[in-house]
């Protein structure tokens, strides 16, 4: 939800969503395939760079953001510098220990993680999850999956706040005091906001169709812009990295 | 006078019980018209029985001299022509984009993209919405909300326009606003408004025409001025009178001092104070 907050005030916002998906996934896909360091630097540095530069980001909130993949990756690329059954061990300990190949593959797999989770940062903090939508509803994709997506993502703030305003209740009558007390206030919100999401649906229902829902939900898309400079830009970009990529 | 929707006799059930009984009213064109009552009165119920959610169990719905038809076909016009607002702008706005939401009603009526937009800003023009289009509607403010709900239903350029309690957890400023959009909606769009409330200081001040229900029946209507001149009724059907009032009640009936309690508003009161201080 944070994120989504973010992207909302980013100064790219108003770009056509289209356009930054596709660049989001070929770097990733660029990043991953290149498997070398410099293409991964790069793609970290260039995406920070848009994200941060052009979007706006403070710099401070983007470290924050990149805090939980770093902790998630530096602990699974640090397991891949271990190896077994090997002779040129820099520690070793019991026949297991780290080799220099090892320390080079995990460095490889590290910067290779953080660079495309920069370039998919690049998407989710710069794009509003409707204007992704928006883009979603062009694709091939069936109708009614991007409609359910739509309104789960609609819906879940209203019963979050729904869930919100019942656990602050319970807590102030020690739902939450005991073990025993935890177990049954958990149980007892689940079933509430079940039957608070069916009466939503119900209420809701209603509504769309007082204003004449015919079975699908057909809205006007809102307007992105696409200049020309965003589409060099954006080529550009993919172009050196995959040039990048090919060479190292 | 000319009435744009009339009930018959309606008699509507709500959740297995009767929630309207034999209810005949005439809502006046161009007007605007209060229905008043406290909880459990009705007020939702007939609002969703005149455009066509619930059907009636007797009795029948008018929308200019015809009468309301329920198949498909029929219910989809009569809504394009009668806008519902619902109480809580949450049931209403289900799009994530406020632009998208707003939209909505105007492309399922067919219409092409050009006039959709031309509609969508005209809307969101005249409620205020054009600040805040590109936000995402759960980061909207209750009066926020409420505006672009009104929006919604304003794309579909409707004959009728009808609010279930509009005002209704909205703050005095927020009240205010809503209030004059309305008026001025209502001005520039040449509408027939309908709207529920149980504010009684802010129903005198904007009514032109008043019903009062009661535990499903209608207990009272007809024009404001002449209703608001004897508002006792209001206190036999769960309500109060306005404060204004009141006031007036108290100082003629305690006080001996000669004002009429029909002055139900400010600008009413003040007159009718000044005339008596300068007898």
């Amino acid at each position: 939800m944070l994120i989504d907050k973010e992207a909302y005030n980013s100064r790219l916002s108003r770009v056509s969503p289209g356009l930054k998906m596709l660049m989001s996934l070929y770097c990733i896909i660029n990043c991953i395939a290149a498997d070398n360091i410099v293409t991964s630097l790069m793609t970290l540095f260039i995406m920070s760079a848009v994200i941060c530069g052009a979007g706006g980001l403070k710099v401070k909130r983007l470290i924050h953001f990149l805090k939980i993949p770093l902790f998630f990756t530096v602990i699974g690329t640090a397991a891949l510098a271990v190896e077994a059954g090997k002779t040129d061990y820099i520690i070793s300990f019991l026949g297991i220990g780290i080799t220099r190949s090892g320390v080079v593959y995990a460095l490889g797999m590290f910067f290779r993680c953080m660079g495309s989770v920069s370039a998919m940062y690049f998407l989710s903090l710069t794009t509003p999850v409707t204007a992704i939508f928006t883009v979603l509803r062009r694709t091939p994709l069936p109708g009614f999956f991007v409609e359910t997506a739509e309104l789960v993502y609609r819906y879940i703030f209203v019963l979050f706040d729904s869930y919100k305003k019942i656990n602050v209740a319970q807590e102030s009558r020690l739902g939450y005091n005991t073990l025993r007390a935890k177990y049954r206030s958990t149980a007892l919100i689940g079933g509430a906001v079940f039957i608070k999401a069916m009466k939503q649906a119900q209420r809701s229902f209603t509504a769309m169709e007082s204003r004449g829902y015919t079975g699908d939900i057909k809205v006007l898309a809102g307007e992105y812009t696409l200049q020309a400079y965003h589409i060099a830009a954006a080529v550009i970009i993919c172009a050196m990295l995959t040039v990048l990529g090919v060479i190292f | 006078m000319n009435s744009i929707i009339e009930t018959q006799s309606l008699c509507c059930d709500y959740n297995g019980e009767p929630a309207l009984k034999n209810v005949s009213i005439s809502i006046p064109k161009g007007k605007m018209t209060f229905v008043l009552g406290g909880n459990g009165a009705g007020k939702s119920t007939l609002f969703l029985a005149l455009n066509g959610i619930i059907k009636p169990s007797g009795g029948r719905v008018l929308f200019n001299g015809e009468p309301l038809k329920y198949d498909k076909q029929s219910l989809r016009k009569a809504r394009e022509r009668i806008a519902l607002v619902f109480q809580n702008p949450d049931d209403q706005l289900f799009c994530a984009s406020v632009y998208e939401d707003i939209s909505f009603g105007a492309v399922n009526m067919g219409l092409d993209e050009k006039e959709v937009r031309r509609r969508v800003d005209e809307a969101m023009e005249i409620t205020g919405v054009t600040a805040f289009k590109d936000k995402s509607v759960h980061a909207l403010s209750c009066g926020q909300k409420k505006r672009a709900a009104i929006a919604g239903v304003l794309v579909m350029e409707p004959e009728v326009m009808i609010l279930d309690e509009p005002t209704a957890g909205l703050d005095p400023e927020g009240t205010g606003e809503i209030m004059s959009a309305l008026r001025k909606i209502k001005k520039e769009k040449n509408l027939t408004i309908i709207i529920s409330t149980h504010d009684m200081d802010m129903a005198p001040v904007y009514a032109e025409w008043v019903y009062l229900l009661d535990r499903g029946e209608v207990a009272a209507g007809g024009e404001a001025e002449k209703f608001f001149a004897s508002p006792e009724i209001l206190r036999a059907h769960k309500l109060r009178l306005p404060r204004v009032s009141h006031l007036l009640e108290i100082l003629n009936k305690h006080d001996g001092i000669s004002v009429s309690s029909g002055a139900a508003t400010i600008s009413a009161a003040r007159n009718e104070l000044l005339g008596h201080i300068s007898r």
